[in-house]
């Protein structure tokens, strides 16, 4: 079973080994020797710099020579591709007031890519996709004899695995039922050229980061129940690379700063309440002041004290609010997974929409597109932006749905049955065959109302439905979408932060352990209005083809009907002993006597 | 063939304390005032001094063994192919090693190994954050402890023995303080 998962993301940044920082790493590409007079003039005039040159040069030996020399001549490919993720950067995080971890690094990741056979079937079909890449780590100096053999060598280990691939396609194609769908397995796209300025490498002044970092994970301090707390800074100034034997040849900078905080606590029924915030911006200058940041914390603070005070909310099925922030995650599991390319076509994908191009999949009032160009929406940095996706094409927006009716679909180079073409949404993590995923989804409404109006929609239709209450989502943290047939179509989210708004008047009230479940074709039909502001979720978000930074847009959506269970908990106590810090504040009793009471 | 090479050079420094619950605990407290000239010894001997007089579960019974270890490792690794640097890495963290055993020395909750807690803890000596670090780690040795010696009782109970052997060795507190390596 594959799920896809999408979360504000609190892990720490795994070491870079092989792939740089914080799981992600926007290899990337070219663009269409058509759209180069497009290009602003000073990106054309860069020259290519030595890594680019070195890389051309490998690739134009490999591809000339692989197959073709010798007396045992062996299939040469008919695509090789080097795309290398040149990262800098910087990671700096703190626990409980302290700083736990802080570190600088640089790194130069090269994905090798061959490809045998022809675009119509070749060593990556089915289920050997994986087969087309090979990683390794590359030199940081501008060596063209080392940056050089570092290629040949992960060259000739790609195309070993590539033979040996295609042989076994071959073989399937054979034995196997004729597929449903009979689309080829790689599309034929123009090369792309552009030069961009390459990122420098990550500049932060450490000391002044490492004390404000501290001191906002100090803030937790002023509460008690909040067990747990990690605030991490992360900047990383990536340079993509990218050529092809097909003529593409693309260097794109990609800047982003990123704090990310996560808080912890637990109810005395061992349930855990956790909240995550995210802040983003190009560089680490953008990033909020320190006055704001630290609000932030507290208001994090506040809300985690209150809600392990919360009760524990029912399985409900009735009228509901999402909040924009809500209704992006769950846009972005219910909607944008299922529209990726790739999952409408395999033997095991459950293809929802696979079929209903050109028919109503949601209300005629929403549209839904994916613009990976956005760099903001209003203020807010949006974390999906890219210039040129993983496999060389030009980033697009692209218009999934319009007025209620899907239009096509998240295209990487994978062709499906009714679009042969990228759409430059090929996107991975280092180590990973690119495929179609989302970058920005940003959904949109002509059925808005102010959010006051909303919520009186929200009694109105819970009173309809005889329900003493109806539910509002204000924030929800994650969610994963099952899209195999081997499982039940379903998606869930967690919520975490949900109030019921009450029928009679009665003050709204905060709940917790809810979880929404539900499946996709019917949650979307319920979508009854949405309001007038939209929200963005930046998150990272994890697929087939790794982790990838994604942003999710959307208005707050009146649901007439949305089905919520009792979310999976831990059975374990809270601490016996209160927090160290807290014994400063108030001495607090032991819970062995808070539990006699 | 590849050539690369990894250089790894690791500089680590240990401090490790532990308390018994028993009268022998007198011979270590000769040297505590040495020992809390170190901030980080200071901040781990406070929280096992809570941890031992206050930790316990109702109706439960308290931890008889707790031990704190925290590892200040900085580490640094450089790597090359084919004659070009690949990039080095420099790391520093402080690793906190957390032993709680429940029952007594006969028969304890200890199973195989790697019972305990872990948990990065502070670089900056910072008292608190030491302390929540090790408070975390401690609260969740001791659930665990408790779960595995009712296990282990249970499972003992179901067998018929005909030698008893102890489980922990009593060993007398020693206390050995060292400038940290720089």
């Amino acid at each position: 079973m594959t799920e896809i998962s999408f979360a504000a993301s609190w892990r720490p940044a795994p070491k870079p080994a092989l792939s740089p920082f914080f799981g992600r790493s926007i290899q990337i590409v070219f663009a269409a020797s058509a759209l180069v007079l497009a290009l602003p003039a000073g990106a054309q005039k860069q020259a290519a710099p030595v890594l680019m040159d070195a890389m051309t040069a490998e690739l134009h030996r490999a591809f000339t020579s692989l197959g073709k020399q010798g007396d045992d001549k062996q299939l040469p490919p008919y695509f090789l591709s080097y795309a290398v993720a040149d990262a800098s950067a910087v990671s700096i995080r703190a626990q409980y007031g302290a700083l736990a971890d802080s570190s600088v690094n640089h790194v130069r990741v090269a994905d090798v890519q061959v490809r045998l056979g022809d675009p119509k079937l070749d060593n990556t079909h089915g289920t050997h996709r994986a087969s087309a890449v090979t990683t390794l780590q590359l030199p940081l100096t501008d060596d063209r004899e080392a940056l050089g053999r570092t290629l040949w060598l992960a060259t000739n280990t790609g195309y070993g695995k590539a033979l040996d691939n295609f042989l076994r396609v071959k073989t399937e194609a054979e034995v196997r039922a004729k597929e449903e769908d009979t689309s080829p397995d790689f599309s034929q796209e123009a090369p792309q050229t552009y030069f961009g300025k390459p990122a420098p490498l990550v500049v932060v002044d450490m000391p002044a980061w490492e004390k404000r970092v501290s001191a906002l994970s100090k803030v937790f301090r002023e509460f008690p129940d909040v067990y747990q707390n990690m605030v991490m800074l992360t900047v990383q100034n990536e340079t993509d690379y990218f050529a092809s034997s097909e003529g593409s040849r693309v260097v794109a900078p990609h800047l982003q700063a990123r704090l990310v905080v996560f808080a912890m606590t637990r109810a005395d029924d061992g349930m855990d309440l956790y909240r995550a915030q995210t802040f983003e911006a190009e560089t680490v200058d953008g990033l909020p002041a320190q006055p704001e940041l630290e609000a932030a914390m507290r208001e994090l603070g506040k809300s985690l004290e209150a809600l392990r005070k919360a009760p524990v909310t029912q399985p409900f099925d009735g009228p509901v609010i999402l909040s924009g922030r809500a209704a992006a995650v769950f846009f972005h599991e219910v909607l944008g997974h299922r529209l990726e390319g790739q999952r409408q076509r395999g033997d095991e994908e459950g293809q929802t929409f696979t079929k209903e191009v050109g028919k109503e999949v949601l209300p005629t009032f929403l549209s839904v597109a994916d613009d990976p160009t956005a760099t903001k929406f209003g203020t807010t940095s949006l974390s999906g932006t890219y210039e040129y996706d993983d496999e060389g094409q030009k980033a697009r927006r692209v218009d999934l749905i319009q007025d209620g009716v899907l239009k096509t679909f998240l295209m990487s180079r994978l062709p499906i049955a009714s679009f042969g073409a990228s759409n430059g949404h090929g996107r991975a993590s280092t180590g990973h065959v690119p495929t179609g995923r989302q970058g920005n989804l940003i959904v949109t409404s002509t059925k808005s109302v102010p959010e006051a109006e909303l919520r009186k929609q929200l009694i109105d239709e819970a009173k309809k439905q005889e329900k003493p209450y109806g539910l509002y989502f204000e924030d929800i943290s994650s969610g994963f979408a099952v899209t195999q047939r081997s499982s039940p179509q379903a998606f869930s989210v967690v919520p975490l932060v949900v109030w019921r708004v009450y029928v009679d008047g009665r003050p709204d009230e905060l709940v917790r352990g809810v979880s929404i479940v539900g499946t996709p074709l019917a949650a979307m039909k319920k979508i009854l209005a949405t309001g007038d502001k939209s929200e963005v979720f930046n998150g990272e978000c994890g697929a087939e083809s790794g982790t990838i930074l994604v942003s999710a847009v959307a208005p707050a959506m009146l649901l007439s009907e949305m089905e919520t269970q009792k979310q999976a908990q831990g059975i374990a106590r809270p601490p016996i002993l209160p927090i160290p810090g807290a014994m400063t504040a108030a001495p607090a009793k032991p819970a062995s006597e808070k539990e006699a009471q | 063939m590849n050539t690369i090479s990894p250089i790894r050079m690791l500089v680590g420094a240990g401090l490790m304390i532990a308390c018994f619950c028993a009268p022998s605990l007198a011979a270590a407290q000769q040297t505590r005032a040495d020992a809390e000239k170190d901030p980080v010894l200071k901040a781990m001997l406070e929280e096992l001094d809570r941890s031992k007089t206050e930790l316990q579960l109702k109706d439960f019974a308290k931890p008889f063994y707790i031990q704190y270890r925290i590892e200040d490792v900085e580490n640094y690794q450089t790597k090359a192919g084919f004659g070009a640097t690949e990039g080095s890495q420099r790391s520093h963290e402080r690793v906190a090693r957390i032993t709680v055993r429940v029952g007594d020395y006969k028969s304890d909750s200890s199973g195989g190994r790697g019972d305990g807690a872990l948990q990065l803890t502070a670089l900056d000596d910072d008292p608190i954050a030491i302390r929540s670090a090790l408070w975390s780690a401690t609260d969740q040795a001791y659930k665990n402890a408790l779960s595995a010696y009712a296990q282990k009782q249970a499972a003992l109970k179901e067998v018929r023995r005909h030698r008893r052997q102890t489980t922990s060795a009593r060993k007398s507190p020693s206390s050995r303080c060292q400038p940290r390596s720089s």
